[in-house]
């Protein structure tokens, strides 16, 4: 029954390879304190393709481990695991995304952030230039009235066009990760304690927990470790829900209260929505910043488009969202507001298809390691 | 000119910089023959330092007293140690940790498999090498003068002590490198095989280097032939059993093989030589290397069938099984009659008893020669699986003579020459070992000869001036 769910794992040059450093790991140990990966190595002693699509997901990335460890190169065991976990990801995402065959848009990353940028920049301006009609001086125009907002995307139109592809997205994001639960409940008959892993998921999430290298931070471009990161990364995360919270409480004032945007500026949704895109906008430079400084041994040559891609494509949709509405009386909004509008149709267009899915996988991968570290470990394995 | 000079750059030489600059020193060099890539000698393969203690202190549980370390010592060494240091370096061990903590060292609960050290030894976070990666980021920000790739080939040294150190340099000449002091903390000589030929025949050359091969004696020796006294047996060291197909260096930890408590060891010609069932895995591992040593051509099988699989720590490289033990013999190359014999005579001494690997258990054998006196179960469920042995030199403890002070030892002690580290370990370590004793010798030794070496710089200093 699984197998028409649960795609098919195959090991991999890149399984087969996070499996041979994790061979070697588990005999040292060394790294245990650092994160999940390794404690979640240990209850091991086989690493099937389907145990390194568990445990690549679990890893952050932090490079805690790399730096400490004695197997590294020059050693002749060449062991890089976060380079080598980075590699095997890469591969969950592609191979459970729904459709299955756009999974491929994974191994194309830098087709899938131009193709889905062209696709969200010819909708949303053909879109307007058609509603505009005659009209068409209204793009150039600065706002005269309340409603121009809605003169150039009436808001039927809007929700009309994101509500099926942001419901699609959503949908198939939940399929993935309907497969890949069901992958990592096959790894083992684990007993399930849903309150207790779903409030210690919850907090490393909230926490960052395994981004700090076990308590210390994370490296960037040498061995000293940094909270930097895990900064930039919440300040996105934070930033983005926020944001997401903003649309939802306009929403609910546009249908439930019948109150229409646009809103003052001491309005729920506009706070939200302002706090959120400043904190989006210092996150992503931030993590640019750093994603250049990066030591090249932690990082998979081969995701550079994506993990740059994808964080820009963040950036755009918060500075031009910002930038709309602190401009929305000069004759630059209509156009801002239209690029805004472009990039959140490519982020909704390419969300299971882009890097935003790791925040799936690792959340599910760390509940699945937390359910297995409250059930004791089936190996015997003595000191003595 | 230098103040401190300290020639090494494992464990031992960083506390001794770091300490150094604590105690007064300006101008503090480092000088290490590695690359800035494979720093840190054999301390990067390190994972835990042994350290006293009357009450539970951070990761380490319950207490651990100066007389329980130093009887601990006493048995392993059989005796064979300095008391007076070997007392001294217990007691500065307590005071380790704290200072480790502010150079940035992290700590970390005992590692899986290794409980029975959670009383008695503190885990580095990361193991060694995220220890001397904080040491050499705390040396840099303390302005210490890291030079890497910086052999030195020996040490002048006069009536009135050191004078300078003559590095090697790419070309194949030297240079003369005066400082006030030097410590020198190069490590033991276990790198260097014509040596270890001298001290242990042709058997040498089957020997792998569990640590870097870097470690090759030239200052131990440079010393000894400028007058050092010496200590320690030239063949005593850290010698364990370890799977024969580990690389000949930096094997490190990953290639030890912990299942020959679970069945038999057999040499070449297929008998077993010693008993397997002793004592507990830990308590013994350090034998098995000398062992090994004595078998012919230096090699040895460790046996264990499907009842053990699964029971101890993962081996680095898969072993060799098969569903008898003839086709065993016949795949890892012993003759299959003399394997099947060895197997057949053993299983038929096993007395049955209650199995239990987390105690002295009874189950042992009667009437066999060597016997096996716990954990003995018959090898009788295949696959039968083999890990092949050699023996892997951790460290020497050959060195040079010191006193309370750190400094080396000639006809007199020597004011300005100290020494920490391996190159010392023969003064606290006659024979044997106990588990993160390494470090706590490094640790203390190092500190001590680094403060010593700058009081030493600032007394040249002084005589300077008064000239």
């Amino acid at each position: 029954m699984s197998g028409a769910f649960t795609p098919i794992v195959r090991h991999t040059d890149a399984t087969l390879e996070a499996a041979r450093a994790m061979g070697i790991c588990n005999s040292c140990r060394y790294c245990e304190g650092f994160c999940a990966v390794f404690p979640a190595m240990e209850r091991r002693l086989e690493f099937t393709a389907e145990s390194m699509h568990f445990l690549a997901n679990l890893c952050h990335n932090c490079g805690a481990c790399y730096h400490a460890c004695q197997y590294a190169p020059p050693h002749e065991f060449a062991i890089e695991v976060p380079k080598a976990m980075a590699a095997v990801r890469k591969e969950t995402y592609a191979k459970f995304a729904t459709p299955g065959w756009l999974g491929r848009l994974y191994q194309q990353q830098g087709v899938a952030l131009v193709a889905g940028s062209i696709i969200g920049f010819v909708v949303i301006f053909l879109l307007a230039f058609i509603l505009a009609g005659k009209e068409t001086e209204k793009l150039f125009l600065a706002a005269s009235t309340e409603q121009l907002f809605y003169d150039i995307t009436p808001h039927n139109v809007l929700v009309g066009l994101f509500g099926p592809i942001f419901l699609f997205s959503v949908g198939a994001m939940a399929m993935s990760g309907y497969r890949y639960w069901r992958l990592l409940n096959g790894l083992a008959n684990e007993e399930a304690y849903p309150l207790a892993e779903a409030r210690q998921t919850l907090s490393d999430i909230v926490q960052l927990r395994y981004l700090d290298g076990g308590g210390q931070g994370c490296a960037q471009d040498n061995d000293q470790p940094t909270q930097q990161r895990r900064i930039a990364h919440q300040m996105v995360f934070l930033g983005f829900m926020l944001c997401f919270a903003s649309t939802s409480v306009a929403t609910f004032y546009h249908y439930g209260l019948g109150l229409v945007a646009p809103y003052a500026m001491t309005s729920l949704p506009k706070l939200l929505g302002i706090t959120g895109g400043l904190l989006m906008v210092i996150g992503c430079v931030a993590a640019l910043v750093q994603r250049r400084r990066r030591h090249e041994a932690l990082t998979d040559p081969t995701q550079t488009a994506m993990d740059i891609g994808f964080v820009t494509l963040l950036l755009v949709v918060a500075v031009s969202g910002l930038l709309s509405m602190v401009l929305r009386s000069t004759a630059a909004m209509p156009l801002l507001h239209l690029v805004h509008l472009s990039t959140v149709l490519t982020f909704f267009l390419l969300m299971p298809y882009c890097k935003f899915v790791h925040g799936l996988y690792r959340g599910l991968a760390l509940w699945w390691h937390n359910r297995e570290q409250k059930n004791p470990t089936r190996l015997q394995l003595s000191d003595g | 000119m230098i103040d401190v000079l300290v020639i090494g750059g494992g464990n031992a030489a960083l506390c001794a910089a770091l300490s150094a600059v604590e105690h007064g020193a300006r101008r503090v060099v480092v000088l290490e023959s590695a690359s800035r890539a494979e720093r840190g000698g054999n301390s990067i393969h390190t994972r835990n330092i042994r350290v006293m203690h009357d009450s539970p202190m951070g990761y380490l549980t319950d207490a651990y007293g100066e007389d329980e370390f130093f009887d601990d010592l006493i048995r392993v060494t059989g005796g064979k140690t300095t008391e007076e240091l070997a007392r001294q370096v217990i007691r500065a061990s307590s005071e380790c940790p704290q200072w480790m903590q502010r150079h940035g060292v992290r700590f970390q609960a005992c590692l899986g498999g290794t409980l029975h050290l959670s009383r008695t030894n503190n885990f580095f976070l990361g193991g060694g090498k995220a220890l001397m990666n904080a040491y050499y980021r705390s040396a840099e920000s303390l302005g210490i003068q890291i030079q890497y790739d910086s052999p030195v080939e020996r040490l002048e040294i006069d009536r009135k002590g050191f004078q300078a150190a003559w590095v090697s340099d790419k070309a194949g000449g030297a240079h003369r490198l005066p400082a006030k002091a030097v410590v020198v903390a190069s490590g033991g000589f276990e790198s260097n095989r014509e040596w270890l030929r001298e001290a242990w025949g042709p058997a040498a050359d089957q020997f792998l280097i569990r640590g870097c091969r870097f470690n090759q004696g030239v200052l131990l020796r440079d010393l000894i032939a400028q007058g050092a006294q010496s200590i320690g047996d030239v063949t005593q060291g850290h010698c364990v059993a370890i799977d024969a197909r580990a690389p000949m260096y930096d094997g490190g930890i990953v290639t030890r093989i912990d299942c020959v408590s679970l069945g038999i060891v057999v040499n070449k010609e297929g008998q077993r030589f010693y008993d397997e069932g002793e004592d507990f895995w830990p308590k013994r591992y350090a034998i098995w290397g000398r062992l090994v040593a004595q078998q012919p051509d230096q090699i040895g099988y460790s046996i264990i069938d499907a009842k053990a699989q699964g029971r101890f720590m993962p081996p680095v490289f898969p072993g060799e099984s098969a569903q008898t033990i003839e086709a065993l013999a016949v795949k890892i190359g012993l003759h299959p009659d003399a394997l099947g014999k060895t197997v057949s005579a053993y299983n038929a001494a096993v007395v049955a008893g209650r199995f239990d690997h987390a105690v002295l258990d009874d189950c042992h054998t009667e009437g066999l020669t060597p016997p096996k006196t716990h954990w003995a179960q018959r090898l009788d469920t295949p696959p039968f699986t083999a890990y092949p042995l050699r023996p892997g030199i951790t460290f020497t403890y050959l060195g040079v003579k010191i006193n309370n002070k750190c400094q080396v030892l000639f006809d007199d002690y020597s004011e300005n020459l100290f020494a920490a580290g391996e190159i010392v370990a023969g003064n606290v370590l006659g024979q044997g070992y106990v588990a993160g004793v390494g470090m706590t010798i490094g640790s203390v030794f190092g500190r001590l000869a680094g403060q010593q070496a700058a009081l030493a710089a600032l007394r040249r200093h002084q005589e300077e001036l008064c000239i």
